[in-house]
């Protein structure tokens, strides 16, 4: 039995991104073709990002990236397309993800309070009051 | 409801009944407390004691943790006397009441939310009142809350490799809740899913900005095992610096 | 006074240019202001000291004065340059009382209306209130009611408020009848709509009161009824309720237009999305050309096929059924049209009222991440999965356009958690263990981590067990539930075969699905059992059983599960199969399979009878294989009591016929056949009947000697009828069996009742 393949992110469809003429397409014209940016660079809306991959998952398996792609469209100073890179899964670096957390302040509940903490707290006379 | 039913109808002067109110209260009797404070209002509601009472038994209710009854009393004492001098202390202690129901960033923050708006009413209506002081304190830590929330989503979707989904979350943390301490780590964060999304120069142009501004933080020191060397080019814009990311210390109300 | 300490508000500020050179107002006095403050008077009005008096301002300060409804009179003089102000104060409520509600309870009452004690009394509150208590007695359907509020003057300017109720009698429905029904009769279309006639024997129906909303939801119940048979032009055009002058009783009269009855005609997919070929899609379609008409048919198929599509992997699909229909022979095909959707995408997953539950817990359970496409069945699979968690009562999706841009939106995931964690105890009594007593701890969602921490101890007459067991449902943050269980147990069998076990055990199992049907597990499991107090005249074969065993098995069980829901199916079928290995150490070495369905029916809903209706057919089939020695006792199959109701527990399989004690069998196979049938109580008093019919048969155990052993293969068959009632103490279940075919050898047992616990 096939497994779900689940598309995800933003993927504009081949035919409306050929449509995007660099040199003469303002932020205007891209959202209309391609719609709202996935993200854009962190303090910089010169450069838009569309971030699309298609994964699956099977039995317990971790769920897979079967694909991914990031189609990148840069403006110059006068908000026009300069460029339209396409990179993908391969250009990538496989990266740990860090296990150090920043440590939440604040009501950091103990064991013992998370457990027994509820416990009266949907006690009918409670929520009926 | 309780037994001594009868003794609650005996008419007795204000001052007498407020000052047995008073006593239940040092004794930490404060349920009791906040029922003889309703006593003083229901049977002289035009003594001076009677508006005393109103708030007196909004504290019994927060001392016994009843949050939200205190808050129904405390907003029901605003709408009633909007000019009495206890007002400001009112609208602190009705922030406070939500301040309290905070839970930890794994769950439901609306209570986050709205002590955060609790509070900042206070410092709004009431700047040079000495309670505008704290709430500003407060208000500080329940933005960290928020902005801690966002990172447990953050590294969730990061865990499950879902990079687009975390990306967003951890600049919401650096674009809406740049006083909290989570700010470094969501940077870095941004350096480690543009690094995995092959957009290396935008990893690089991150773990600047990282440096810039936490140059003594371990996230700094991940980054740059990450990134190596951050060689900024000089035709490239200098990273921004944000006025708002700078350790700042005189503090604009947002 | 120096200037009010608030913000000022806009509206003062543009009035005050505008006001004519009147006389200046040097000082605002108060009189008649007893409990409200002369400040908090001055800060309702517009009109402020040290400015200029205009007759506008005054109007508009009287209007902002009565508008705090604390005020039952308010006037506004000039005198010289001092404005006096003199109000007279609303009543402040001491207490509120009712008299004469003897259907609806006080308690009822007080929460509907806003009167309260310490809250201003004013004139129109009242009114609402009272037309508050009409509108509740309306809804429990007394339409004769009459409510006057009376006031009593008590000193300080309070008041008590009595509401002084007279209920008149009750409103029932007399009469319901339709007009221009001529497919149907009446009878029938009586039996499809909520609203019932007022009968002796339904003396406990609330459904024979008249209420519009249930009537409005009776013409919907008629247009599906409709629909669903063909009839495309069907409506209710009326539907009135006409009170009996005495204003006793209602009669309900619904006027239809059937119009024809309609067949399916062609019916095709046509497909605008890029490269996908709408013949793929032709297996989801059901009907076909010449069935009758059916509405709900056509809302599945959209349903099924845009599901279809999404999992073909385009993200926007909108299906869109296009109807032509054609009067004159009455048919009607249909186009399915599927579409581009919208290309909106997910802005944001936004999770609230998880008071316990962590954020994770439930957005692991979604399909769709934040950024992905805005896909209405994903989000719909996403609901069901995070409400069959079993953490929430009610779990709701909406969706609101971010503030983002146009395309993106924001799911809103809004729970309402329910208590998980039970701390039980249950006293009960049932026919297998007698009298029994259990202490046990549950909680379903440990510290809101999705965990499941179990641990229980019962006592019962024949049997004391301690289970402990815990459940990770997301191993390694992977989809695999992993979970280890410790238990002991002592039971006594002395009844059924004359001996005594005890055994203590534990395992570790790993759990996971393929897709929403197909789901694995696998499990270790390690018991030390001990056979004691055998009874010196039991029977040969038990005497020569081993007292001390170790079973050290293997197992993994395959479902395949097609029902509508896990906790209580109506409809669809499952299908489980279980093989166990044992011989990995231990003492005993044997091979068991077992093979488990379930079919269920939801015959009310198909028919359009009431929805209590409903069939499930259940078998199970059981085959032990020792490997190399014979199967000890207790592995063996025991036909009787809970998978044979009307026999007693182990009462229909071999038996050793001098000591008459159950031996048990290497294979059995049992059935039944339930039809749950409605009892015309309402559904609050939670009585369900059911209907039922068991068969079983079980095979011979190892060394079987046909001299001293009683075993037959013939079926025994049993049928008999049930009741369930959810009371407040627990579920109490009674089934009465009567077996029809057995042999006399068997042990039969008519009642089985278990209440009080959770069995």
């Amino acid at each position: 039995c096939a497994n779900e393949i689940d598309a995800r992110g933003n993927l504009p469809s081949e035919t409306s991104v050929q449509q995007v003429q660099p040199g003469v397409h303002t932020r205007a014209d891209v959202q209309a073709l391609l719609g709202t940016p996935s993200a854009t660079a962190l303090y910089d809306s010169a450069v838009w990002y569309y971030i699309s991959s298609h994964t699956t998952q099977y039995a317990f398996l971790k769920p897979e990236e079967l694909d991914r792609q990031v189609l990148i469209v840069e403006f110059d100073r006068a908000g026009v397309v300069s460029d339209v890179i396409r990179i993908f899964k391969e250009d990538g670096e496989e990266v740990s993800i860090s296990a150090r957390e920043t440590p939440a302040r604040g009501t950091e509940q103990n064991v013992i309070q998370e457990f027994f903490g509820n416990l009266g707290r949907f006690t009918p006379s409670k929520v009926g009051r | 409801c309780s037994g001594k039913k009868d003794d609650l109808y005996v008419e007795r002067p204000a001052e007498a009944l407020y000052n047995e109110a008073l006593s239940l209260m040092n004794d930490g009797k404060f349920r009791d407390a906040s029922k003889a404070f309703d006593e003083v209002e229901r049977q002289h509601p035009y003594s001076t004691w009677a508006m005393k009472a109103q708030v007196m038994g909004a504290y019994a209710l927060y001392e016994n943790s009843d949050y939200d009854d205190a808050n129904v009393a405390l907003s029901r004492f605003i709408d009633l006397h909007p000019g009495n001098k206890d007002i400001a202390y009112a609208y602190y202690l009705r922030a406070l009441c939500q301040y309290e129901q905070m839970s930890d960033v794994r769950r439901d923050q609306s209570a986050t939310e709205r002590a955060a708006e609790a509070l900042t009413e206070v410092m709004r209506r009431f700047p040079e009142s000495e309670y505008a002081r704290d709430a500003r304190l407060k208000l500080d830590l329940t933005r960290d809350h928020l902005a801690g929330r966002e990172m447990v989503v953050g590294r969730y979707y990061l865990k499950s490799n879902q990079y687009l989904a975390a990306m967003n979350r951890f600049r919401k943390v650096i674009e809406k809740f740049d006083q909290t301490t989570h700010v470094p780590e969501a940077l870095y964060r941004l350096v480690e899913i543009n690094t995995i999304l092959g957009l290396n120069w935008e990893a690089q142009r991150v773990a600047a900005i990282l440096g810039h501004n936490f140059p003594g933080s371990e996230w700094y020191q991940d980054a740059y095992d990450l990134v190596g060397e951050v060689v900024l080019d000089e035709n490239a814009p200098p990273p921004p610096v944000s006025s708002a990311l700078t350790p700042v210390e005189s503090q604009t109300l947002p | 006074t120096g200037a009010p300490g608030f913000p000022v508000p806009e509206a003062f500020a543009q009035s005050r240019a505008s006001a004519h050179s009147g006389a200046v107002v040097s000082r605002i006095i108060v009189e008649g202001a007893e409990r409200i403050e002369p400040e908090t008077v001055r800060t309702y009005m517009t009109l402020r000291e040290g400015e200029p008096y205009s007759a506008s301002l005054a109007d508009a300060s009287l209007k902002a004065l009565f508008d705090t409804g604390l005020f039952a009179d308010v006037t506004i003089r000039l005198e010289g340059s001092s404005l006096v102000v003199k109000v007279i104060e609303n009543p402040i409520i001491n207490q509120v009382v009712f008299e004469g509600n003897k259907r609806v309870p006080t308690t009822a009452l007080e929460g509907e209306i806003q009167l309260r004690p310490r809250v201003v009394f004013t004139e129109w509150r009242a009114q609402e209130d009272v037309q508050r208590i009409l509108d509740l007695y309306r809804r429990s359907g007394r339409f004769a009611v009459s409510v006057e509020p009376k006031l009593i003057k008590l000193d300080q300017n309070r008041v008590d408020v009595v509401f002084e109720i007279n209920e008149g009698p009750s409103t029932t429905v007399k009469g319901i009848s339709f007009v221009g029904n001529s497919r149907f009769k009446a009878g029938e279309l009586r039996e499809v709509i909520m609203t019932s006639e007022e009968t002796w024997y339904k003396f406990l129906s609330s459904t024979d009161t008249y209420d519009p909303d249930r009537v409005n939801y009776d013409r919907e119940l008629l247009r599906r009824f409709y629909l669903k048979r063909g009839y495309a032009d069907f409506e209710v055009r009326s539907a009135i309720a006409e009170l009996s002058p005495d204003r006793q009783s209602f009669f309900i009269t619904f006027t239809l237009h059937e119009g024809e009855r309609y067949r399916f005609g062609t019916i095709e997919v046509e497909s605008n999305l890029e490269n996908l070929d709408p013949a793929v899609l032709y297996k989801m379609i059901e009907v076909k050309n010449g069935d009758w008409y059916d509405a709900k048919k056509v809302e599945d198929i959209s349903e099924s096929i845009s599901e279809e599509v999404a999992n073909l992997g385009y993200a926007f699909v909108d299906v869109r059924p296009r109807v032509t229909r054609d009067a004159e022979n009455r048919v009607i095909s249909i186009v399915f049209e599927v579409n581009e959707g919208p290309r909106v995408f997910v802005d944001r997953i936004d999770i609230q009222g998880n008071v316990r539950t962590h954020d994770e817990v439930i957005r692991r359970e979604f399909l769709i991440a934040e950024g992905d496409a805005f896909n209405s069945s994903k989000i719909r699979r996403s609901r069901q999965n995070v409400q069959d968690l079993g953490f929430f009562e009610t779990v709701d999706v909406s969706n609101q356009p971010s503030p983002a841009a146009a395309d993106r939106t924001t799911v809103v995931v809004d729970v309402k958690e329910r208590s998980t964690g039970e701390v039980s105890f249950g006293i009960g009594w049932s026919s297998s263990v007698g009298a029994l007593v259990e202490v046990g701890v549950r909680e379903r969602n440990f510290l809101g981590r999705g965990q499941d921490l179990r641990a229980s101890v019962s006592w019962a007459q024949r049997r004391s067990q301690l289970d402990l067991g815990f459940t990770e449902p997301y191993f390694l943050d992977r989809k695999l539930a992993a979970g280890v269980d410790a238990y002991a147990v002592e039971r006594d069998l002395q009844d059924e075969s004359s001996y005594d076990y005890r055994s203590i055990g534990g395992g570790v199992r790993f759990g996971w699905n393929y897709n929403s049907a197909w789901s694995h597990s696998v499990r270790y499991n390690v018991e030390k059992m001990k056979i004691e107090h055998v009874a010196w005249d039991a029977s040969r074969f038990i005497r020569d059983q081993k007292r001390n065993t170790t079973t050290s098995l293997v197992g993994h069980v395959l479902t395949y599960d097609r029902r509508d829901s896990r906790l209580n199916p109506t409809e669809g079928y499952f299908v489980s199969l279980s093989n166990d290995v044992a011989g990995l150490g231990g003492t005993e070495a044997f091979l068991r399979s077992d093979i488990k369905a379930a079919y269920y029916l939801p015959v009310g809903e198909i028919l359009d009878w009431n929805p209590a209706w409903n069939f499930n057919l259940q078998g199970q089939a059981g085959y032990i294989f020792g490997l190399g020695e014979d199967v000890a006792i207790n592995q063996r199959y025991f036909l009787g009591g809970t998978n044979l109701r009307g026999f007693e527990s182990a009462g229909a399989g071999t038996r050793d016929p001098q000591t008459e004690d159950a031996l048990g069998g290497n294979w059995i196979v049992t059935g039944t056949a339930e039809l749950g049938i409605p009892l015309g109580l309402p559904e609050d008093i939670g009585i369900t009947g059911r209907l039922f019919t068991d068969v079983g048969l079980s095979g011979k155990p190892d060394k079987y000697d046909a001299k001293l052993m009683d075993w037959d293969a013939s079926p025994r068959v049993s049928v008999g009828f049930g009741l369930t009632w959810v009371s407040p103490v627990g579920p109490i279940a009674v089934d009465f069996g009567f077996p029809i075919m057995k042999k006399d050898y068997d042990e039969t047992e008519t009642l089985r009742l278990s209440f009080g616990s959770r069995f």
